[in-house]
């Protein structure tokens, strides 16, 4: 198969993956909205799993059956669409959830009164629904296509994995890059669509650039008025709750997504591990590793955080700087290692700045959009109540607990890449994920297993610990 | 002073220790590694424990076998990082020693190893080889004396039950190298293209390989001696015959091989750990390790495990790799242009 075949198979995957988020979108927005107390952690735990999930665990667990279905004719494709949906699928969701359509379910329920024949409805609700969709749409649309790490333990035929074939290869770099020019195309031609619709933020001044439609049952404590850059308005409707049938329906989706691409791997992986404990245990190899990982997702999420707080209020700079991690890891690192394989910057190859300048690059469009949120957020008169009087444990709920929950988030990004570490880390500082991707390709192993559980405990284990320490400093100046 | 400065300041501190950390750190011997890491990673950490010399090493993935690390090498020639390649095979080291990136060095390893296996030179030397096998799944009927079928006979099988890595890298570029000169261009090209037309199945790499022949998703496979024995040790129903060539019945014996990097600036610790990779005692482990590599130089036979000595046998009769450098490369062009489109 050619890589323009193979670009084009990868773009009609991930148009179907996108229209399957988009699809589900606002039905599992409008649960989140509308369940309260410990079944909205519950239901948001649920959402979150497949997404957090690192994806070579998830292709590690299941690579037997991925073997298996190599028998099946286009069994392994279906395999890899339906697991790259499942993960994906949050974004679109978690995109709907904070930024909901324009059209009030007042409004819906007004025009449904007034209007004629059924397919009118469905038109309005179009239209109404406004740029949410092409924006959820177009980011998962971007992440299906560039995604490698899944597709390449299973040994499926995309671009993405034929790129890496060929730089590894020994086609020179130049080459290589310009064989990436048609996936570049289909990529920039998908960016291009996005930022026409995505002025969600933007002031036609230039000037302001905030979150207007910001969902105030979101984000609890954020003021409900918003600006758009030419007028203050009031967000006032709430979204209409969904029926029971279809609140059932979300409910099992979320239960079956979180089992398939979360819940049933790390068992497998879990129970894999327990005979492999012991091995790592008395001969532990993975520390330099993990501390590498560490080292590099920690630095880069501190190098993304305030830059996109410095850049949020400026929006053609936000736009490009967000761009290249919208390409994707393989586009980025390979034109990353042609940067620094250049005269000017040799001196830096092979150092840690590299990978660091890749993950950075990966972690900002993550970056701004939560700064935005953290932004509006911060905007609430609760907030600055609870900071007069010095209310410690509101300052932690408000405010501080947030932005740790978005430093883990940007952590664990950095953390769980693997593209970009393999093809930028420098000489003995592998990132772990990189190291154990290798690993992976020999099969599964009990102390493979436990490596892989071991690599995923880390965060897990070390970020409760940084929300203590955030604790215990909120509401400090 | 405000949040926002002392995060700023934080940030650049954390930056800069960590840069000064790393640039403070003893300069340790470079190694690009291409042998499977849980294999390597004990040796070289046995080398340092003798003599001292910290190594910082790269390792292949298992998909680009050896390639990646041999085209990084052609790149970084005008400003290396390397100090010494252990590559696990032969080809893409001549290749390397073509293009003047080996440093010659005849140390006392490079003279226990047989002629048939080192650069008169010394630009590189072999040591533990492995075979290139057809394995087969022992569930399959009449498998047995069908792994004894030669690579011709073989591909007119059903193909859909036949498994084999993409040939752009590792032993199974070797396999086709070899092929190439045996067979010549045509014969090999017709082969090839016509057993993908019937649906072969091309995967990432020789455990792959091995992988979907244990678990019955393919009848046969082409992989190497190591994998086979990761299933066997695993209780799994495999058996293997090694690939002979039509008429000479001649094996492919594939050597790791270890050169030094043209331009090091550690050249004595280089030398050190070429002689101890060379050493009968670090044959002798990784013959006596899962992978059950072939010691080439002289080691006491009492020493070898019983399997090993079997794989010995066969590779007596391995046919000659040190020709093959300008096969290798018309092979490899031309594979380029048929998977790199």
């Amino acid at each position: 198969m050619t890589l323009a075949a193979q670009t084009a198979e990868s773009a009609a995957r991930a148009l179907a993956i996108a229209g399957f988020a988009v699809a589900l979108a606002q039905p599992l927005a409008r649960l989140l909205t509308h369940t309260h107390g410990r079944r909205r952690t519950l239901a948001w735990a649920l959402l979150l799993a497949p997404l957090l999930t690192p994806a070579l665990l998830v292709s590690y667990a299941y690579s037997h059956l991925a073997l298996r279905l190599m028998a099946v004719p286009g069994g392994i494709a279906v395999l890899y669409a339906v697991v790259l949906a499942l993960k994906l699928t949050p974004v679109a969701a978690v995109i709907a959830h904070f930024v909901p359509p324009a059209l009030s379910a007042e409004a819906a329920h007004c025009h449904a009164l007034l209007a004629g024949p059924r397919w009118r409805r469905w038109i309005f609700r179009l239209r109404g629904a406004g740029r949410t969709p092409v924006v959820a749409g177009g980011i998962v649309f971007l992440l299906a296509f560039t995604d490698f790490e899944l597709a390449s333990l299973w040994s499926l035929k995309t671009w993405t994995v034929a790129l890496f074939d060929a730089q590894a290869g020994g086609l020179a770099l130049g080459a290589s890059l310009r064989l990436a020019a048609l996936p570049l195309m289909v990529e920039t031609a998908a960016l291009a669509g996005l930022l026409r619709r995505s002025r969600l933020a933007a002031s036609p001044r230039g000037a302001g650039f905030q979150p207007v439609e910001v969902h105030r049952a979101s984000l609890p404590g954020v003021a409900s008025t918003a600006s758009d850059g030419h007028r203050t308005f009031t967000i006032s409707a709430e979204s209409k709750p969904l029926s029971i049938f279809a609140r059932r329906a979300c409910s099992a989706y979320l239960v079956c997504a979180a089992l398939l691409a979360s819940v049933v791997p790390l068992a497998r992986i879990v129970g894999q591990a327990a005979a492999g404990l012991r091995s790592i245990a008395e001969n532990f190899v993975l520390t330099r590793e993990l501390a590498a990982s560490t080292a590099f997702a920690l630095g880069a999420a501190l190098c993304a955080w305030p830059i996109a707080a410095w850049i949020a209020r400026r929006r053609g700079l936000a736009l490009a700087l967000c761009l290249p991690g919208l390409l994707g890891a393989m586009l980025l690192a390979l034109f990353i290692l042609t940067a620094f394989q250049l005269p000017p910057l040799r001196a830096a190859y092979d150092t840690p700045l590299p990978l660091l300048l890749a993950l950075t690059l990966l972690l900002l469009p993550l970056a701004v959009p939560l700064r935005w949120l953290l932004d509006a957020a911060r905007r609430s008169p609760a907030l600055h109540l609870a900071r007069l009087a010095g209310a410690r444990p509101v300052i932690w709920h408000l405010d501080t607990r947030r932005r740790w929950l978005a430093a883990c988030l940007l952590f664990c990004w950095g953390y769980f890449d693997f593209t970009a570490s393999s093809i930028l880390a420098p000489v003995g500082l592998t990132p772990v994920f990189a190291r154990l991707h290798n690993l992976a390709h020999y099969g599964q192993t009990a102390v493979l297993s436990a490596m892989l559980l071991a690599a995923a405990a880390v965060p897990v284990l070390a970020l409760p610990l940084s929300g203590l320490a955030a604790r215990f400093f909120a509401g400090r100046k | 002073m405000t949040r926002r400065r002392s995060i700023s300041l934080a940030v650049v501190a954390t930056v800069v220790l960590g840069w000064s950390y790393y640039s403070g750190q003893k300069p340790r011997l470079v190694v690009y590694c291409a042998h499977d890491s849980i294999y390597a990673e004990s040796i070289l950490r046995d080398f340092t424990r003798q003599t001292g010399i910290a190594v910082a090493t790269r390792y292949d993935t298992e998909a680009t076998k050896s390639l990646g690390l041999t085209e990084l090498l052609v790149r970084e020639k005008a400003a290396p990082r390397c100090d010494v390649f252990w590559n696990n095979e032969l080809l893409g080291t001549l290749d390397l020693q073509d293009k003047g990136i080996l440093a010659p060095y005849r140390g006392h390893g490079w003279q226990r190893i047989p002629e048939n296996f080192k650069d008169a030179d010394g630009h590189w030397t072999g040591f533990a080889a492995r075979l290139r096998v057809c394995i087969a799944n022992g569930n399959v009927a009449d498998a047995e004396p069908m792994v004894r079928l030669n690579v011709g006979v073989l591909a007119l099988l059903d193909a859909s039950r036949f498994a084999i890595a993409k040939p752009l890298y590792g032993t199974t570029l070797t396999h086709y190298a070899v092929l190439w000169q045996h067979w010549g261009r045509e014969k090999t090209i017709a082969w090839h293209r016509e057993w993908r037309v019937r649906g072969v199945r091309e995967l990432n790499g020789n455990a792959t390989v091995k992988d979907a022949v244990a678990q019955g998703v393919c009848d046969f496979g082409y992989t190497d001696t190591d994998d086979f024995f990761e299933a066997k040790d695993a209780g799994l129903p495999v058996f293997m015959r090694p690939v002979e060539l039509e008429e000479s019945r001649a094996t492919i014996c594939i050597p790791n091989t270890v050169a030094i990097i043209r331009g090091t600036r550690r050249e004595t610790d280089a030398q050190r750990l070429v002689d101890f990779l060379l050493s009968a005692e670090t044959e002798l482990a990784l013959a006596r390790s899962k992978s059950r590599q072939i010691p080439l130089g002289p080691v006491p036979a009492d020493q070898v495990p019983a399997e090993v000595r079997d794989l010995q046998t066969w590779a007596q009769h391995a046919a000659p790799l040190t020709n093959l450098l300008s096969a290798r490369n018309e092979c490899l062009a031309w594979l380029k242009s048929e998977y790199v489109q």
